[in-house]
């Protein structure tokens, strides 16, 4: 799904309208949703913690003080391989090889091993100053260094060296399989650590999915979707493709994701930055109001329907207005999308308050 | 300075096989007995003291006797219950340790008004102050965590011990049969140390933030078919020696009496049931059986013949008559192409039960959502493992009325 629209248009409203209908759909939709502005849980003000099947059906993942109920969001280095860096951080190809061989010699400590700059005979081939570009490279990505005795030690309180986190992103991945919303807060991390995270995850439930699909147990799973904002971070041209040409998780999920019941819902104001094979294979698109014609073109142009005539409507879609264009409807549907805050209040209106007894 | 010992899940009364249950019973009482040489002013036990809520008298008969001596020491113990301890219905066992004396409870909740209050009990010699919560089931747990009034908890000054009974998700480690958890942000911040139970692994943590050390010794020999192929595989057993004066000074791991275990894991794919009988007793004598625990493990699926043909039985016995203390066979992923018999999923028992309940609750068509999904396969375990406690010391009329009360219980079903 793709939620193109210019500032100040609704997006947030609607994603979080979306998340907390989800959140009802009975376990049949699992999301995992990086949330750099660490707005849809609601710490402060409504969020999807307010819905009534929230303590079952919604994870929140924070390293900043979690509240009752969420889980502290820390990462073992270990749990993160090469690939996961694909479209996070720019690498030339002679770093790339170096990563890599890397983590065929170190295997789990790969990056322990790059920051520390440990030494072995099948590093030689690479130069000093490579490997020192790779280590400034993961250094700053990860939010990582080394104290004044050389141990390393982490600035965002998120990735550990240590025996913590081994297990967070296979809980992460327990939640979406399981059907649930899963938020992580990400606004204390660097843009390229929000999206390590979101690649390793995406990685991963892709694969489980590929498997689930190779041996015939994809039916009954849920449909696992990612909401990534802001997404040319990673579909964007400059970005989508690695050293050799591959597609990086993102644009593999995007263009053949749909086989394997994975999907993303990316959000964005510049549409146009993102290829056009990944937009066409976008099939849900709710067009909020944007201004920008090249953005709007970009649109129309990938468009299931032909909104050609409806440029100026989409210009002119007042805050809350949308259209939906799918190959799941005969047509575009224009839509009003309810205010998230009335949505809350609807529905806490209607909940009884539960008791609990102590015995 | 000042010490505790932090013990859990002794699950008494788990053990069938007499040599079993004779070494259940020293680890338990050499444990305790470790504690009065070393001296801890006080012990904690974090849940699942028993296996059931009515374990046999044998059983009650030494635990009994092993508390009233520390009781005689001076020496305070407080417990949380853990979900095998208790029953809802009835007395249990360990009630009867609490009425007398032996066992305080730190679990001591005030009128429920909305938020769950809960009182400390004050260590009389190093005045420590303890609180916590029993394990019952997650659900219901979780709930307990939510409402609890957790400023009164934080604002609390000295030295600070929060007893549990219940997994939590940070710390959940792979390889470890699945358990009940929940978030450490359930917990309440500011406490010294939490005295954890329910996990059987060992752990000890440190530096999440707002937490003091967070810890579960595990269990000290098993409550869990898993729990031996995990000693198998060199977890080590014991409970946990913490130093304290206003604020922790030493965390030690002190190892239960040592049991020796020997591992043998059988590959079968793609080989003949002969060879796999030859390959397994090759493997079997070479390994030194003497007073140790045997697992033997046989996986894969054999090309020809039939599983029954590989006699394990006998394996097991040659391996008890060469002075094995007890032979465990895992054989829920052995299987042959000449059977189509697909094996279910599952390193356990437990965990089999589990995958054949997740792969059929979605045949179960009615409208009541707490029947179905995950909440309805854990209901589904828990009403095996309720109606799995065998018959103690009573008529079998009060068997079976304390059986359907307690499954009625555990459905949520009222009398009327």
């Amino acid at each position: 799904m793709l939620i193109p629209a210019t500032t100040g248009r609704g997006k947030s409203n609607l994603v979080k309208t979306i998340l907390w209908h989800v959140l009802d759909s009975n376990n049949t939709v699992g999301a995992l949703v990086l949330d750099p502005h660490d707005e849809y849980w609601g710490r402060t003000e409504n969020g999807l913690h307010d819905h009534p099947k929230s303590d079952e059906n919604l994870a929140y993942y924070t390293p900043n003080s979690p509240p009752a109920g969420a889980n502290f969001l820390t990462i073992n280095l270990a749990s993160i391989k090469p690939d996961h860096f694909n479209g996070i951080i720019d690498l030339t190809e002679p770093q790339e090889q170096a990563l890599r061989t890397f983590y065929k010699v170190f295997k789990k400590d790969w990056i322990d091993a790059i920051i520390e700059e440990r030494e072995h005979p099948d590093l030689n081939d690479f130069a000093k100053k490579t490997r020192f570009i790779l280590k400034r490279k993961f250094k700053l990505a990860l939010g990582v260094d080394t104290d004044g005795e050389g141990r390393i030690m982490c600035h965002n309180r998120v990735f550990d060296i240590g025996t913590k986190g081994t297990q967070t992103v296979s809980h992460i991945l327990e939640d979406i399989e399981g059907g649930r919303v899963v938020v992580v807060d990400t606004s204390q991390l660097s843009d390229a650590a929000e999206l390590l995270i979101g690649s390793i995850v995406a990685s991963e439930i892709l694969e489980r999915y590929q498997q689930y699909k190779a041996r015939g147990e994809l039916d009954g799973k849920p449909i696992a979707t990612i909401v990534i904002e802001e997404a040319p971070r990673v579909l964007g041209e400059d970005v989508i493709k690695d050293s050799s040409g591959n597609d990086n998780i993102f644009g593999k999920i995007a263009k053949e994701g749909r086989k394997f019941q994975v999907g993303l819902a990316a959000i964005t104001q510049l549409s146009s930055v993102i290829p056009k094979t990944i937009l066409a294979n976008i099939n849900t698109k709710i067009i909020l109001g944007n201004e920008m014609r090249q953005e709007r073109a970009a649109v129309i142009a990938s468009a299931s329907q032909d909104l050609s005539d409806d440029d100026r409507n989409i210009a002119s879609l007042d805050k809350g207005e949308a259209i939906i264009s799918s190959i799941f409807v005969p047509f575009a549907l224009p839509i009003k999308i309810p205010l998230f805050d009335e949505v809350v209040s609807d529905t806490k209106r209607d909940t009884k308050v539960y008791k609990t007894r102590m015995y | 300075m000042y010490s505790f010992a932090h013990i859990a899940d002794c699950h008494l009364g788990f053990q069938k096989q007499e040599r079993l249950q004779e070494l259940e019973q020293s680890i338990f009482e050499n444990a305790l007995d470790e504690c009065v040489t070393r001296g801890v002013d006080f012990i904690l036990i974090s849940g699942d003291l028993f296996h059931t809520s009515l374990p046999d008298m044998r059983v009650v008969r030494f635990a009994f006797k092993k508390f009233k001596e520390v009781y005689e020491k001076g020496i305070p113990i407080y417990v949380v219950y853990g979900s095998h301890d208790y029953s809802v219905n009835h007395h249990s066992v360990i009630d009867l340790l609490t009425d007398v004396g032996y066992l305080q409870r730190a679990d001591r909740p005030k009128e429920f008004t909305g938020r769950l209050e809960l009182d400390f009990i004050t260590d009389p010699v190093t005045k420590a102050k303890i609180t916590g919560l029993s394990g019952r089931t997650t659900s219901l747990d979780k709930r307990y965590y939510q409402s609890l009034d957790r400023d009164a908890l934080e604002r609390e000054d000295g030295f600070k011990i929060f007893q549990f009974h219940i997994g939590v998700d940070e710390l959940r480690a792979r390889g470890t049969p699945e358990i009940d958890s929940m978030p450490i942000s359930l917990l309440p911040k500011n406490f010294d140390y939490y005295a954890g139970g329910h996990v059987h692994t060992r752990v000890i943590e440190d530096g999440y933030e707002g937490y003091g050390t967070i810890s579960y010794p595990g269990t000290m020999f098993a409550g869990h078919p898993a729990d031996f192929e995990s000693s198998a595989r060199g977890m080590e057993r014991g409970f946990i020696i913490v130093s304290f004066d206003e604020k922790i000074t030493g965390v030690e791991f002190v190892p239960a009496k040592r049991v020796g275990f020997e591992m043998v894991s059988v590959d079968a794919s793609d080989k003949t049931s002969a060879k796999v009988q030859e390959e397994i007793e090759e493997r079997v004598n070479s390994i030194d059986s003497e007073e140790k625990i045997v697992i033997l493990k046989v996986a894969g699926e054999m090309s020809t013949g039939k599983t029954s043909e590989v006699e394990l039985t006998k394996i097991s016995e040659a391996l008890k008559e060469r002075g094995a203390i007890n032979v465990d066979i895992k054989r829920n992923q052995f299987s042959s192409k000449e059977y189509d018999i697909t094996p279910v999923k599952g390193e356990n028992r437990e965990e089999v039960i589990k995958n054949i309940l997740v792969e059929n609750i979605g045949e179960v068509k009615i409208r009541q959502p707490e029947l179905l999904g995950d909440q309805g396969v854990a209901l589904a375990q828990r009403l095996l493992h309720k109606l799995k406690e065998p018959r103690n010391d009573e008529t079998v009329n009060d068997y079976e009325r304390r059986m359907i009360q307690d499954a009625r219980e555990l459905l949520g079903m009222n009398e009327d």
